[in-house]
């Protein structure tokens, strides 16, 4: 696994972070003398993008491209991948972006209407296109099997991930770089979220009484995905076990989250794995902190597990790296991997107190060790678009 | 009828498609089954027009009787200056 996160550059660094319930979320930067309301957002620290790339690649590369290539490099080192001709045409690379090369159309835009300047970059268009972050990694490492985007909002690096695991189950491929990037803070993108009023101004707090909503992040986080055949085959180090993927449509409002379609992804999740609700110890929550989604988060998840709803631990690591849109699933699932490998549930921070609509162990302010089996990450999207991924220990 | 009122009655009855006659000053948009991604599309509507911004979270504004809206647009108005 790979990741480049308001937490840090890496999944380790990232991990460790959740683990201590740090903060990504701060003043926005690079913006000064924009006129904002909600001037917060959880960015990469430190980030040189001339320390990763040279400068001629770099024109050809919008930072959702970029961060993509930095979680690929990590995931496909870390998982001690060796790509020969074969295994290359078997390998299947499946990114997920809610909105692609936001920089490249903001400046684009900037020059074309606001300086009037009529020439546009001759590479904007493979900038900026929604399937960039995969092609790229495709390119990059010489990745030859079926490779494309997956565009679902703020579930995209979901259903990535669900798109991976059909093309294995079906033979399709053998191993999958499946994820998702966004690089989603640009001054268009923050008036456009601004603007739907459901940003907050102070931090995200999500299931806590006083949230304010939710706090846009960047970043991307890629995995290795292979077969059971494959991996052991090599000898690989398993993380874990991606058991199922549950999909499915609300079909009731663009933006108001429904309570049902969000509990057939969770069901069809487990059913898919094979996995008992009470198995599961962990979900690692859409949990946005807006006033809509986290009490008909918390209605979907009582509807699905019972009283096991009372036992199990939920927590929205977006208080922590921010809602990365359709890199939200893939950051979120560092978290799940880690719950499983580590038995630390990672916090939900910036918690004030109860909202007697949110009555779940939301895992407040500090980490919670406990052994679990099962867990799942849900992703929630704009259209009424759910994903949900299931993942259970190894070994 | 203000100008204001007579505006914000316009914007509401146009951006939510609900007839002018049952918007009235006692009104509050939940009443009017404005739902809440109609109601922020009314505030835009509001601050576009009027050329003003108005606060998240405003429970006067928001939450409030289309009465109270005027007023809190008058009193953003007042706030602006005098148009120029």
């Amino acid at each position: 696994m790979g990741c480049v996160s308001a937490l840090g550059l890496s999944a380790a660094a990232t991990w460790a972070a959740m683990r201590e319930g740090r903060a990504g979320i701060a003043p926005l930067s690079g913006f000064e003398g924009s006129d904002l309301r909600t001037p917060i957002a959880a960015q990469l620290k430190g980030y040189r993008p001339t320390a990763h790339f040279d400068e001629k690649r770099l024109l050809l590369l919008d930072p959702v491209s970029q961060y993509a290539l930095l979680a690929a490099r990590e995931a496909v080192a870390q998982a001690g991948l060796q790509f020969g001709d074969e295994l290359a045409e078997q390998t299947a690379v499946v990114i997920g972006t809610g909105i692609g090369g936001a920089s490249t159309q903001d400046q684009m835009a900037r020059r074309l209407y606001g300086e009037g300047n009529p020439r546009v970059h001759p590479m904007a268009i493979v900038r900026a296109m929604a399937n960039a972050p995969a092609a790229q990694i495709s390119l990059e490492i010489g990745l030859r099997g079926p490779v494309f985007a997956v565009a679902s909002a703020c579930a995209s690096a979901n259903h990535a991930f669900a798109q991976a695991l059909l093309l294995l189950k079906s033979g399709a491929a053998t191993a999958a770089l499946a994820g998702g990037s966004e690089a989603c803070i640009t001054l268009g993108s923050f008036k456009a979220w601004e603007a739907m009023r459901v940003l907050a101004d102070d931090t995200c707090r999500p299931f806590s009484k006083g949230r304010r909503g939710l706090v846009l992040g960047e970043g991307a986080a890629i995995f290795v995905l292979e077969t059971l055949e494959h991996a052991q085959a090599r000898g690989a180090t398993i993380l874990a076990e991606m058991a199922g993927a549950g999909m499915s449509a609300d079909a009731a409002d663009i933006v108001m989250p429904d309570a049902g379609g969000a509990a057939r992804a969770m069901r069809t999740a487990l059913a898919q794995g094979g996995i008992n609700p009470q198995q599961v110890g962990y979900i690692n929550a859409h949990g946005t902190g807006t006033q809509a989604n986290d009490p008909t988060e918390t209605r979907a998840i009582r509807a699905v597990f019972g009283h096991h709803a009372d036992v199990l631990a939920v927590s929205s690591t977006k208080s922590m790296h921010g809602h990365a849109l359709g890199a939200s699933g893939a950051i979120e699932l560092l978290a799940a991997v880690g719950a499983l490998r580590d038995g630390v549930l990672p916090p939900t921070i910036n918690y004030l107190g109860p909202d007697p609509e949110c009555d779940l162990n939301v895992v407040p302010n500090t980490a919670q060790e406990k052994r679990v089996e099962a867990v799942l990450s849900n992703s929630f999207a704009f259209g009424g678009l759910n994903a949900v991924v299931a993942l259970t220990r190894w070994g | 009828m203000s100008s204001t009122e007579q505006t914000i009655i316009d914007i509401i009855a146009k951006t939510c498609s609900i007839e002018r006659e049952r918007i009235t000053l006692d009104a509050t948009l939940k009443d009017l089954d404005v739902h809440s991604l109609d109601a922020v599309q009314v505030l835009f509507e509001i601050e576009d027009h009027f050329n003003i911004s108005v606060p998240d979270r405003d429970d006067q504004i928001s939450a409030g009787t289309v009465r109270d809206l005027v007023i809190g647009v008058d009193q953003l108005l007042a706030a602006k200056g005098p148009a120029l």
